[in-house]
């Protein structure tokens, strides 16, 4: 795994530069064959902007590309972040069958484009590797209640899964990229507990987690799910990607600052949430937040006050309006502008238990990504932690905005252009742009 | 609850009236408007100290001095204006919202006890201190104070606040509880209890309902357990309640009954029909005239949606032969065809119609006319069809002869009405049929093919088995590329339709055979690989989905076998589309081989 350190030292020398002596910034001399743009290789640009017929499948056919050992470049802010792709049978087969347009290059026009690139804010960073994708969820959970396996599988990227045992096992380090969905590492069950009572897949979820406590050698739920905290905490200060979503946001941050707390409720452990837990916890530890204060009862399905929108305690419930992605300088700020690269800047918000950020509650290096105008909330967030990154992203499903238990899953087939799932797919190729360190 | 209700109400009024038409407070929003937020509370300030009632500036002030940071200096300002009007309750309500902004809970307690000390038999303390409470994310508290405040009230007094906190700490049987004593008190409550209980979560609504339907309860609790049980889509069952529980006053029983019956029409399912139904016919009983016989038609409109045909013709079988007034009389006739027509009694809806055909509203007679001419040619007899449709001169009529030219096997005429009557003649499916029809003929250069006609026809008649046969065999008249392959590509879809794999491949591979690079290949190709993963072959389907999407890619089936292709490698889901999704050809409308009506 390389940390972020080293990832971003080569990316400030990899942008333009790369393009005007490409050589200099590889240790390892790429085929003509397998490299686009070299000017000695066809080139194959794939449009990300409203001419892309599939814009989520062209992150596929460019992770595909990069698996068979190609290498690519993502143009960043042209044509809303398109890819620059190596010419061939391969990937213009892989192209027709997805459905994802793509448009050959002379020579003459990516001298063209290159030029667009130097003279605007935009920049070209190679992608050289397929990143080893890791999804924390339950070794036998359907991909259709998480969005970014949904988002995965759709593409045709492929992923592992990993759960407690593995986390606690230190097998993180196997893997670059680590996303977190709806998990609860409070260890209370979403705090569904009292509300859903009595079903079966609740049942099943307390029986697995608990069983899986009991094999681990952890005496609650919580202590474990604080002990996976801490291993995913660790994964990204050596230099992991992680990218969560909806609960385990928020989730994951009070369960590391809570490590000497007792913030469950008494269902989950036996005993009754610290009365001055709120003030207890030790923010230090933490990605994103401080300064939280913890939702106390049992019955609200809520956490704390870090999210904005609180959409199943009804008295302080907010409704959804639209985010808006940030602009970054592509030069000087290559990642955020990454993370950023869509075909729509403001985007409809969707529901999830986590579906904002609180901006009190935000750290102040917390990189925002997206907010919504005048809201006391944001959408999207990065930041660094050790060797590593984290970007969190609020909200359940990007195009079931508001998703309840049990609702059909999103057939993203009938969604190809969403520009939600697009910043999914964002953070899965992000670490793709990781490189060698630079032999100095 | 009512009385203090308005008292506060009142006060506020009286605050309002008291205001002369102020325009420093009209500079201050003009100010607030530009973001010159100190200048705004500069003017804020000065016409409250000229006019400390005037609700417009204490709102503005409280705007603009939130967004500076600086609230606590408006605390001293309102601190006098309450010691000059103790009694309004806007004045206490802003006090108690503002120490809550700036988190001093004491103050926001000290204040609320101030207000219950003055006003000790309002709720309105109470109401608005726990709504602070349960905005800083306090529900128990908020809970706590509200029933401190009913200790002191008595009665069920804010029973409404306890419903909404106790709902939103997820605490539905509380919830219900406590809608049930708003709902007796104030039957006007029942909207806002319907909505709110609307959203309990599944498991817990046995639980509400124990509650709602309790005998021991008043009426107007059922009434409520009613609408409850319609908003979560089990109108029957809420039919069952409401009938049982309707006021004795027949007004307030008409109201019941009319509202119930909106309720349900949003539902859209045969229960939901019969559910109306049932409160049209009881509501149809309690009134007279004029509202009596439309709620009658309506009834029968209802029953005949959820399919009691026989209920529909008894609701309108008086009133269209009574003294009703022609217009609602011929409705009801219009409706009684209708329904006789779909009970299958062809020669009586008919008869009927020929009767009543000249008191008939223009639309409906066409209507009519068309859906018994269609029924006609399902039966077979193509004749009478053509005589029902002799002086109809419209487009759907037109579509309709391209039908029976079609069923002669006059290839040549089908084709001319077919484009005569155009995109727009009946419904958009009626369309697509047509279009689809109409592009499988031009493909098959034949002017009379009397074998492909009766193949039609009995596919119309629902006899899709006979039917491909007779298009099997009418191909072999045909050359490869002058309509052999189109119709064992459709013969072919028509099985995969009807999950009959075995012929299907066959007549699909052959087809193929015929003519692998026409236009009928890509549908061919498609339905083809239906037939693989419905007889478990996902390989091969994937391998022929690969080889249309690559080989045919400006077809317009490509779409739809990319999302084939998704499905097979399981990159999106299938599960809940249900079995068939996979085998729903998209270029093959369910009508056509499902023999369906022009109703």
């Amino acid at each position: 795994m390389i940390g972020r350190r080293s990832f971003l030292r080569v990316l400030g020398s990899a942008g333009l530069s790369h393009m005007a002596a490409p050589a200099v910034l590889s240790a390892r001399p790429l085929s003509s064959a397998m490299r686009p743009g070299t000017g000695q290789g066809a080139s194959l640009l794939v449009p990300m902007d409203d001419r892309q017929s599939n814009h989520l499948k062209a992150y596929g056919v460019t992770y595909r590309s990069l698996g068979r050992g190609g290498t690519a470049e993502w143009l960043l802010n042209y044509r809303d972040g398109s890819f620059l792709l190596p010419d061939g049978s391969a990937v213009r087969r892989d192209a027709a069958l997805s459905g994802v347009a793509c448009e050959p290059l002379s020579p003459g026009g990516l001298v063209d484009i290159r030029g667009v690139i130097q003279a605007n804010n935009m920049d070209a960073v190679p992608l050289e590797k397929a990143p080893k994708v890791a999804v924390y969820v339950p070794p036998s959970a359907a991909p259709w209640d998480d969005a970014v396996t949904m988002a995965l599988q759709y593409a045709g990227i492929e992923y592992a899964k990993v759960w407690d045992p593995e986390v606690v096992a230190g097998r993180l380090q196997d893997y670059e990229w680590l996303h977190l969905h709806h998990e609860d590492f409070t260890g209370q069950f979403s705090k569904f507990y009292l509300m859903y009572s009595g079903s079966a897949w609740l049942a099943e979820m307390v029986r697995q987690n608990a069983r899986t406590a009991r094999d681990l050698g952890f005496g609650t739920v919580a202590a474990l799910k604080k002990g996976v905290a801490e291993g995913i905490r660790r994964f990204v200060e050596q230099g992991g990607f992680l990218f969560a979503m909806c609960t385990a946001t928020e989730t994951l941050e009070i369960a590391l600052a809570a490590r000497d707390v007792d913030v469950a409720a008494q269902y989950s452990d036996g005993t009754p949430m610290d009365a001055r837990a709120s003030e207890l916890l030790e923010w230090s530890r933490t990605f994103a937040f401080e300064n939280v204060v913890l939702e106390r009862s049992p019955s609200t399905a809520s956490f704390s006050n870090i999210d904005g929108h609180q959409v199943n305690s009804p008295a302080r419930r907010q409704v959804l309006g639209a985010f808006r992605l940030f602009n970054f300088s592509a030069k000087i700020d290559p990642v955020p502008t990454m993370l950023v690269q869509c075909h729509r800047q403001v985007i409809p918000d969707f529901y999830g238990l986590t579906t904002s950020f609180s901006r009190s509650t935000l750290k102040p290096g917390v990189t925002i990504l997206a907010d919504e105008n005048g809201a006391p909330w944001v959408k999207y967030i990065h930041g660094d932690y050790g060797d590593g990154t984290w970007t969190f992203l609020g909200g359940h499903d990007p195009e079931d905005p508001q998703h309840q238990i049990g609702d059909p899953p999103t057939d993203l087939s009938l969604y190809p252009n969403s520009p939600g799932y697009r910043l999914i797919l964002n953070n899965v190729l992000f670490p793709a742009a990781q490189k060698r360190e630079l032999k100095t | 609850m009512g009385a203090p209700r308005v008292a506060s109400y009142l006060c506020l009024l009286t605050i309002v009236g008291a205001q002369p038409a102020s325009a420093q407070s009209g500079s201050g929003l003009e100010l607030e408007r530009r973001g010159r937020h100190h200048e705004a509370a500069a003017a804020y300030r000065e016409t409250l100290g000229s006019d400390q009632a005037n609700v417009g500036a204490w709102l503005g002030l409280e705007r603009v001095l939130t967004r500076l940071g600086r609230l606590e200096t408006m605390m001293s300002l309102l601190d006098s204006a309450i010691s000059r009007s103790p009694a309004s309750n806007f004045l206490r309500e802003l006090e108690l919202r503002a120490w809550a902004a700036l988190g001093q809970g004491d103050s926001v307690s000290a204040a609320a006890e101030r207000w219950i000390a003055y006003a000790p038999e309002i709720p309105d303390p109470y109401r608005h201190w726990a709504r602070t409470a349960s905005r800083r994310g306090e529900s128990a508290r908020a809970i706590q104070i509200l029933l401190d405040g009913r200790a002191r009230l008595g009665g069920s007094a804010l029973a409404p606040e306890l419903a909404q906190m106790y709902m939103a700490a997820g605490a539905w049987a509380g919830a219900a509880e406590e809608w049930a004593a708003a709902v007796m008190l104030d039957e006007s409550h029942t909207t806002a209890a319907a909505a709110g209980l609307r959203q309990a979560p599944e498991l817990q609504r046995d639980r509400i309902l124990m509650i709602l339907v309790d005998p021991h309860r008043e009426k107007v609790v059922h009434r409520l357990g009613a609408e409850v049980l319609v908003s979560w889509n089990r109108p029957e069952e809420g039919w069952t309640l409401l009938d049982s529980a309707l006021p004795a006053d027949r007004t307030r029983a008409a109201t019941s009954l009319s509202r119930f019956a909106d309720r349900t029409v949003r539902i859209g399912t045969p229960g939901a029909a019969r559910a109306r139904a049932y409160a049209l016919e009881r509501l149809a009983e309690l009134t007279q005239g004029a509202a009596s016989e439309r709620a009658r038609v309506g009834a029968a409109q209802a029953f005949a949606d959820a399919g009691d045909l026989a209920a529909a013709r008894r609701m309108l079988e008086t009133l269209a032969t009574a003294d009703a007034p022609p217009g609602d009389a011929a409705s009801a006739m219009a409706t009684l065809i209708r329904v006789t027509l779909e009970s299958g009694r062809l020669e009586e809806a008919d008869t009927r119609f020929r009767v009543w055909e000249e008191r008939l509203r223009a639309d409906d007679t066409e209507r009519l006319r068309q859906s018994l001419a269609s029924a006609w040619i399902r039966r077979g007899e193509l004749g009478r069809a053509e005589q029902l449709l002799a002086a109809d001169s419209s487009i759907a009529a037109l579509a309709i002869r391209g039908w029976l030219a079609l069923y002669r096997g006059d290839l040549f005429g089908a084709t001319e009405y077919f484009r005569a009557a155009g995109p727009r003649a009946g419904s958009r499916e009626e369309a697509t049929r047509r279009t689809a029809i109409l592009a499988l003929l031009q493909n098959v250069r034949r002017d009379s093919l009397p074998r492909l006609g009766r193949a039609m026809l009995l596919l119309e008649q629902g006899d899709t088995s006979e039917a491909v046969d007779h298009m099997a065999e009418a191909a072999t008249h045909l050359d490869d590329v002058g309509g052999r392959a189109h119709l064992l590509a459709f013969a072919g879809r028509l099985c995969v339709a009807r999950s009959d794999f075995g012929r299907a491949e066959s007549l699909l591979q052959r087809a193929l055979a015929a003519d692998s690079v026409g236009s009928a290949a890509p549908a061919a190709e498609y339905a083809l690989a239906v037939t693989y993963v419905e007889t478990g072959r996902p390989e091969a389907a994937v391998r022929q989905l690969e080889h249309l999407i690559l080989s045919h890619a400006g077809s317009a089936v490509v779409p739809e076998a990319r999302r084939m292709l998704d499905q097979v490698r399981g990159a999106i889901p299938r599960a809940d589309a249900g079995e068939s999704a996979p085998k729903r050809d998209p270029l093959i409308e369910d009508r056509v081989f499902r023999g369906g009506s022009a109703v």
